[in-house]
């Protein structure tokens, strides 16, 4: 689309061009449209596009906040059900560092970190 | 980071580093991009509705539309290019859904070299374009009017390089007919 002919005496080769109609709609593409009034419509447009969209926004985030705080007893209920049956069902997480197998294993990390970090 | 211009840099500024400041959100450098390419947009619509207060909404949803995706825009210089594509797809909407039961494609429906035009048809340009089948005037408009080749009409308006030729050839012996031989 780029490709604009300048004048139509640069045909490319296998398209028919009439130079005759061609003068025709050069002559009647010349007449000049006003610009403000056009200009300002569609400004005025884009302004309303744009105060729509932020109303979306404004109403997106009032909904998702809603629906937030509508969920969040039962949300805040089910954690900490969740947390306790954790807690209670499993062996204190302290405990575990504490083993045997704990230091073994901190110590093959360790030496892998280590020996990455010299080369 | 791209700096707005003001307005008076505007008005001298060339098209691509207005292109660059709407692409940043500027809604002035926007504003003149409308100025700029406004009467083009306008001429093109006229042309093919010959309303002109439809041609203006038409061109109207193109400069709303562009505004939406303008960030697409792969490079400033292409602006033009782009614009134009955009204002051929929102005719080409505006066809389909008005006609969908018909197929503007075809040429049968391209009237008959036989048939009289009438003394308006004969005096007037765009009423004699009126009377061609909207593809084809779509195709004759851009080759005409816009001056694009028969592959950019193609790749334009999604309609296969073949029925681009034939559609330029016939609706403008057709043209060439109504216009009395220009006369």
């Amino acid at each position: 689309m780029n490709g604009k002919r300048a004048d139509h005496g640069d045909q490319i080769p296998g398209e028919q061009f009439d130079p005759e109609l061609a003068a025709l709609f050069s002559e009647a593409n010349e007449t000049p449209l006003e610009a403000d009034a056009f200009t300002r419509a569609v400004l005025r447009q884009i302004e309303q596009e744009r105060r729509r969209r932020v109303m979306y926004q404004v109403g997106g985030t009032i909904a998702a906040l809603s629906a937030g705080a509508f969920a969040a007893p039962f949300v805040g209920k089910t954690t900490f059900d969740a947390v306790v049956w954790l807690t209670q069902g499993t062996p204190p997480a302290a405990a575990m560092f504490t083993t045997p197998a704990a230091y073994a294993l901190a110590a093959v990390i360790t030496w892998r970190i280590a020996r990455r970090g010299f080369r | 980071m791209i700096r707005a211009l003001s307005q008076s840099a505007l008005i001298g500024a060339d098209e691509s580093s207005i292109v660059m400041c709407a692409i940043a959100g500027d809604d002035n450098a926007y504003g003149e991009l409308v100025r700029r390419r406004q009467c083009a947009i306008r001429q093109l619509f006229r042309r093919l509705c010959r309303d002109p207060a439809l041609a203006d909404d038409l061109a109207q949803q193109t400069f709303l539309q562009a505004w939406r995706a303008i960030h697409t825009v792969k490079s400033p210089a292409a602006f033009g290019g782009w614009l134009k594509r955009l204002a051929v797809n929102v005719w080409l909407q505006r066809v389909r859904a008005e006609q969908p039961w018909k197929n503007t494609d075809s040429l049968d429906t391209l009237p008959e070299q036989g048939t009289q035009p009438s003394v308006a048809e004969r005096l007037d340009l765009d009423g004699a374009l009126a009377t061609l089948p909207p593809d084809v005037r779509l195709c004759i408009t851009l080759a005409y009017a816009e001056h694009m080749s028969h592959r950019e009409i193609g790749e334009a308006t999604g309609i296969p390089l073949g029925t681009v030729k034939s559609h330029i050839t016939r609706g403008a012996a057709r043209l060439r007919q109504l216009l009395g031989a220009y006369a």
